[in-house]
This record gives structure tokens, C-alpha cells and sequence, in this order.
């Protein structure tokens, strides 16, 4: 008997990065795991890890700015698995390093549909199936959402719009049955964190807060062993919780 | 003689809108010192499932994308001038409360997008502020009154007693010592001003 078995888990965003990681810990602690991301490549790969774990696993190609497409992922999963106990919204994107006014509105809006629309989205369409098992759901902010930094406006405003959203949703859900968190990592070895190196080239304080020392952004799975915590009801703490969590040697707390 | 007061029919939503709106301001006036960045919408008292994806969209794009797109247009001018803008967010953007989970997020991102402004343009003459204003006698709190009927504990963070919502007056006099460089506190600040009896501080 593992932590989570029989356990219907689904996770936005779980084909790469920190979603990935969670996919894998979840299978690990004996979850069956829903994935969606919008490269089918990336989420076979995930996949074949959960299935050589000996865990199950299903991929949906669905984009978390699609009302529709969110909708039918939760459907999918929660068919295909009896039902849905845990949520982890954890799809987004960064934004390169720009002063606001150089931020193209394009950019801006695209920022905002992943990382907020998409979480909204998603949680509007998980939370109908939540009531019904009394789950969780965990929404992926940043800490860059409790300090938000110079570069890095559209990015921060949308993370910090989650913590928001997330904490609205614990008190609209608190009487029935539902616990909402949000974690606010801090910067993690993730295709996100390679590509925000790539942007900022030769100008090391672009990186909003601070970049950590070569080689010591926090490992994505340590992150997804701190979302099992939230999700477990003897771990999780009080429903509306933003965890943050940022253990790199430059970090912001 | 020419009206000393100037009205635009624009749309923060638009990006060209504002960029007319700031551009007309400006030539007429001869420069742009101060930005107030008001306009916004609340949301009929919801849980969150239960919110319609399009209205959450349209108090995203009015009360989030409207700022941006306002200070997108105006920061170059104010650049010119060592201006300052100040965006109006709400009580609600410390506390997120139930029944509001969009207008919420949305002023909670009103605020970071100020303080991430605010680190940009620190060292370039520009001060960014936001107020966060508890809730005042307005068409749009007669509006949340309407919304919530006979269900006053859908009112966010409680209703306060009759008649004793803030005076918006007193709100623009804040506004007023914000933009004034004798008095504006250091650039980033959010101005948390609620002194309804049954505010949230």
C-alpha cells in the first residue's frame, strides 16, 4: 500500500518541467496519473517513465487556453479513471526579460491566458468532479508572485493573480469540501529556468531576484514532493495555503 | 477660448485606443506628468466554478490588460517628464475573498504589475504607485448591491454598514498626495486606504 494508491490524479502542464516531476512522484507513491501538455513527443516520454515504473498513466493533447479542451481533459480523466481526487495546475510560461512598456501587448496577453486563464480554466472545470470526492486541487505561482521584479512584470502579475485566485477559491469552496493551495517555487532546473538563461544572455541581473549560483536551482523534484504533501489530507495545510518554497542559495525569502 | 479639459471616447481594452488616447493628451496639454489608471469592473457575486469563462476574460482584459495597456502608452511620455502613474486596485487585492475570485486576481495582479513597474523604472525618474481602496459610494458599489440582493454575506469581505461606504472624494485626495512629489511615499508602494466601519484592515 503506497501513499496514494487508487488515487486519480491530473496535472496540467505534466508532459515537461515540474509537471513532469509530479507526474512521476505521484505514479511513484501508487497514483493512476492524467497528464495534458500540447507535445505529444514530451508526454510519451512521460508516460513510458510512469509505465516502467509500473504505475498508469494517460496523455491528453490539450491546451489549458481552451474553455473546451480543459473540459474535456477533466471529462477524459475522470472516465477513464472512475473519478478525480487531485488537481495540479501547473502549465505556464515565462515571459523574456522587458521593462513593461517594451512588453509587446501580444506577449503580455499570451502570458496572461496561459498562466491565469489557463488555471482558471482548468480549476473551473476540475472543481464540478472535486466535490463530488472531496480533492484538492494545487495551483503551480511562483515567488516571483510574493516579490514581483523589475523584467518581469507579465509574468509576475499573473503569478500573483494565482495566489489570489487560488485563496478566493479556498473561501468559496471551504464548506464544501474542497482544499485549494497554490506553491511559489523558486527557480528550478526545468526547460523554464534553461530557457530564462538563454534570454538573459550576458546580463546575469535580468534575472528577476537574482540569479542563483551555477548549478543550484532547486531540483523539480523536490517541488513535486512538496505538492504531494499539500495534496495528502494528513499533511495539507489549512485550505487557501500559498507554500512558498525557494531553497536556492540566492533565493528571495 | 479653448475648454481647459479634454475627453477621449476610448477603451482601455485597445492597445491603439490608449496609445491615441496618451498620444492626444499630450500634444494638446504639451506633455503628460501624472497617470491615473481608474477604469475597472467588478464581477456578480460567484464561486469560482460557477463564474462565466467570458466574464471572467472581460474583467481580465478591462482591469488587467487596461493597465497595461495604459501604461504601455503613457510610460514613454511620463519618461520625458519624471512622471508618475498611479493604478487603482482594491481592499480586495490583500484579501481574496469568496464570490469575487476573478475581480480579486485581478487587482492582486494590478498590484505586482505596479511593484515589477516600479523596479523597471526606478532608476529612470518614473514613480508607480497603487491604491488599494476599500469600498466607496460609487456606481459601482450600488451596482454590488443590486448584485447581491438579499445575500449580504456575498458582499467580499463583508458589508459595511448603510451609508458608510468610503467617500470617493477622499479616495482622489489620497490619489492626490500619491502624485504629489512632496508627499508620495517611495515608488512601488500600494496605498491600503479602507475606513469603512466594517473594512478589512
Amino acid at each position: 500500500m503506497t501513499r496514494f494508491s487508487g488515487k486519480s490524479v491530473l496535472i496540467t502542464g505534466g508532459t515537461s518541467g515540474l509537471g513532469a516531476a509530479t507526474a512521476i512522484a505521484f505514479a511513484r507513491a501508487g497514483a493512476k496519473v492524467a497528464i495534458c501538455g500540447r507535445e505529444q513527443g514530451l508526454g510519451d516520454k512521460v508516460l513510458s517513465e510512469i509505465e516502467n515504473l509500473g504505475g498508469k498513466g494517460f496523455l491528453s493533447i490539450a491546451d489549458v487556453c481552451s474553455v473546451s479542451e480543459m473540459e474535456g481533459f477533466v471529462k477524459d480523466a475522470t472516465r477513464v479513471y472512475g473519478g478525480l481526487d487531485i488537481a495540479i495546475n501547473c502549465a505556464g510560461r515565462n515571459n523574456p526579460p522587458n521593462r513593461l512598456a517594451d512588453i509587446p501587448p501580444e506577449e503580455f496577453q499570451d502570458v496572461m491566458a496561459i498562466n491565469l486563464g489557463g488555471i482558471f480554466n482548468a480549476m473551473r472545470a476540475e472543481i464540478p468532479e472535486l466535490e463530488k470526492s472531496g480533492g484538492v486541487v494545487i495551483n503551480v505561482a511562483s515567488i516571483l508572485s510574493e516579490i514581483p521584479s523589475g523584467w518581469m512584470a507579465a509574468y509576475s502579475a499573473s503569478k500573483a493573480a494565482v495566489v489570489a485566485l487560488t485563496q478566493s477559491a479556498a473561501e468559496d469552496y471551504r464548506d464544501r469540501g474542497i482544499r485549494v493551495y497554490a506553491i511559489s517555487p523558486g527557480p528550478m532546473a526545468t526547460p523554464m529556468f534553461e530557457q530564462a538563461l538563454k534570454d538573459i544572455g550576458s546580463h546575469p541581473e535580468k534575472y528577476a531576484g537574482g540569479l542563483p549560483d551555477e548549478g543550484r536551482a532547486m531540483d523539480p523534484g523536490h517541488v513535486a514532493q512538496a505538492i504531494l504533501d499539500l495534496a495528502d489530507p494528513k499533511t495539507g495545510p489549512k485550505s487557501g495555503t500559498n507554500l512558498i518554497f525557494d531553497t536556492t542559495p540566492q533565493g528571495f525569502s | 477660448m479653448t475648454r481647459p479639459h479634454f475627453l477621449s471616447i476610448a477603451d482601455v481594452c485597445s492597445v491603439s485606443e490608449m496609445e491615441g488616447f496618451v498620444k492626444d493628451a499630450t500634444r494638446v496639454y504639451g506633455g503628460l506628468d501624472i497617470a491615473i489608471n481608474c477604469a475597472g469592473r467588478n464581477n456578480p457575486p460567484n464561486r469560482l466554478a460557477d463564474i462565466p469563462p467570458e466574464e471572467f476574460q472581460d474583467v481580465m482584459a478591462i482591469n488587467l490588460g487596461g493597465i497595461f495597456n495604459a501604461m504601455r502608452a503613457e510610460i514613454p511620455e511620463l519618461e520625458k517628464s519624471g512622471g508618475v502613474v498611479i493604478n487603482v486596485a482594491s481592499i480586495l487585492s490583500e484579501i481574496p475573498s469568496g464570490w469575487m475570485a476573478a475581480y480579486s486576481a485581478s487587482k492582486a495582479a494590478v498590484v505586482a504589475l505596479t511593484q515589477s513597474a516600479a523596479e523597471d523604472y526606478r532608476d529612470r525618474g518614473i514613480r508607480v504607485y497603487a491604491i488599494s481602496p476599500g469600498p466607496m459610494a460609487t456606481p459601482m458599489f450600488e451596482q454590488a448591491l443590486k448584485d447581491i440582493g438579499s445575500h449580504p454575506e456575498k458582499y467580499a469581505g463583508g458589508l459595511p454598514d448603510e451609508g458608510r461606504a468610503m467617500d470617493p472624494g477622499h479616495v482622489a485626495q489620497a490619489i492626490l498626495d500619491l502624485a504629489d512629489p512632496k508627499t508620495g511615499p517611495k515608488s512601488g508602494t500600494n496605498l491600503i486606504f479602507d475606513t469603512t466601519p466594517q473594512g478589512f484592515s
